[in-house]
């Protein structure tokens, strides 16, 4: 895929980035966050959960490289693009943000501004080394900074006090164990971890994305049912739409929740999970007798997981078109 | 920092129209400035490559950044509704793979 991929586009160095043990860079995780914004800016998704891009973290979480006060205009309306497309989410004040952080040009971790639970997070795979606690520190204070101007500006016929916030920087998550992949577990976590706060659509269920449709849905029930142990009639296998070839088996968290725990995701404090795998993925694993969940510490695993969430034709249009980064929501309506 | 005005040559595109021109500040990622004139109607990819040559760098490796939003290849400050003395941001390429 790679290779295809490079045979296209010979300039681009970003694509090499997807090489193993090369590091990713914010092209990368901005492709990565634009997909997203896109899919959660639709109402299937309650259009709770935002992401702001990696060059909006470097000038007003991390570097901070920026005034807060730039986010607005004299007036006090807002004036950043990707803030202002934010606006009409904003008014049930349950929204959460995302930021990709990057520290130094050396390292990716993940913050998130957790409204509905007044909670600011951080999630870093390299938890555990003191030297971390100064800048989750920074970031969850510029967090808090560009919350206070979307709340002076978006809440002003209220009465909002300072809002009291939980700082939580999450332990109980995947660690990279390596030098170069936290830009993959940056990716990884935002993927798993934040649709937990969007509402209960989506939740209770695990995704298995298929990128065959070779196989029958009963094979698939049945490789469900022997591998991965769930039990079949609790797997749904979907249809794929005409002209897609993918097609997703959902199956329901509760039976799975064991081996999420293996993985060393927290899922009790949460309410639901929603966690994409290549079910190309899963059938390789099959043929080793590999737990698909246990893989997760192998970079190989993830870089086709990430390349199957961003899409290899994605990436090839949106650099062929110079779009890599639009870090704005795209609103449906 | 180097500070100077650097004018971005009038082309046929420049038709009629509130075609004053304004000054726009480009500011680098280590916060160096240039200081451009350009017309309202002068798309941006110009002064992008007015200001790739001046930092010595290929073109298709600078991306401009205006209000947080990236400035698209037909953008002009007239549709972007840039006001005089307005900044634009370099963007910055960050990588990340370890501990900082």
């Amino acid at each position: 895929k790679l290779s295809a991929l490079k045979a296209k586009d010979k300039h681009h160095d970003d694509i090499d980035r997807l090489e193993p043990m090369k590091w990713l860079n914010s092209v990368l995780m901005d492709v990565f966050v634009s997909k997203l914004n896109v899919k959660f800016a639709l109402p299937v998704y309650d259009q709770r959960v935002a992401f702001l891009d990696s060059t909006f973290t470097l000038h007003y979480i991390l570097l901070a490289t920026k005034s807060h006060d730039t986010l607005k205009n004299p007036a006090g309306s807002i004036r950043s693009k990707p803030l202002k497309a934010l606006q009409h989410r904003f008014k049930d004040k349950g929204i959460t943000l995302i930021f990709p952080l990057n520290v130094n040009n050396t390292h990716w971790l993940v913050g998130a501004i957790f409204r509905a639970s007044s909670t600011i997070g951080i999630f870093d795979s390299l938890i555990g080394e003191s030297s971390n606690q100064a800048y989750h520190k920074l970031a969850y204070e510029n967090m808090k900074k560009v919350w206070k101007v979307l709340a002076e500006a978006w809440f002003k016929d209220l009465h909002v006090p300072d809002q009291e916030w939980k700082f939580v920087v999450h332990t109980k998550i995947p660690k990279q164990g390596n030098v170069s992949d936290c830009g993959v577990f940056a990716i990884i976590l935002i993927k798993s971890r934040f649709h937990l706060h969007i509402g209960s659509l989506f939740t209770q269920k695990i995704w298995l994305l298929t990128v065959s449709i070779k196989h029958t849905t009963r094979s698939k029930k049945k490789i469900c049912n022997s591998y991965l142990k769930i039990k079949s009639k609790t797997c749904k296998v979907l249809s794929p739409a005409p002209g897609i070839s993918e097609a997703a088996v959902s199956v329901h968290l509760s039976d799975v929740v064991g081996l999420l725990w293996e993985m060393g995701m927290d899922v009790g404090e949460e309410q639901g999970l929603d966690v994409f795998i290549s079910w190309k993925n899963v059938l390789y694993l099959q043929e080793r007798n590999e737990n698909p969940f246990r893989v997760w510490n192998h970079r190989r695993r993830y870089l086709s997981l990430v390349c199957e969430i961003i899409g290899p034709r994605v990436v090839m249009e949106e650099l062929a078109n110079g779009n890599l980064s639009t870090s704005a929501p795209i609103d449906p309506t | 920092m180097s500070e100077e005005d650097q004018q971005v040559p009038p082309t046929e595109e420049d038709v009629k129209g509130d075609n004053t021109p304004i000054n726009v500040k480009v500011v680098s990622s280590s916060g160096e400035e240039v200081f451009f004139k350009i017309k309202r109607s002068t798309p941006l990819r110009k002064l992008l490559g007015a200001y790739a040559n001046k930092v010595g760098k290929q073109e298709h490796t600078i991306r401009f950044l205006y209000d947080g939003a990236r400035v698209a290849q037909t953008d002009t400050p007239k549709s972007l509704e840039m006001e005089d003395n307005d900044t634009i941001d370099v963007m910055v390429e960050q990588v990340g793979g370890c501990s900082p």
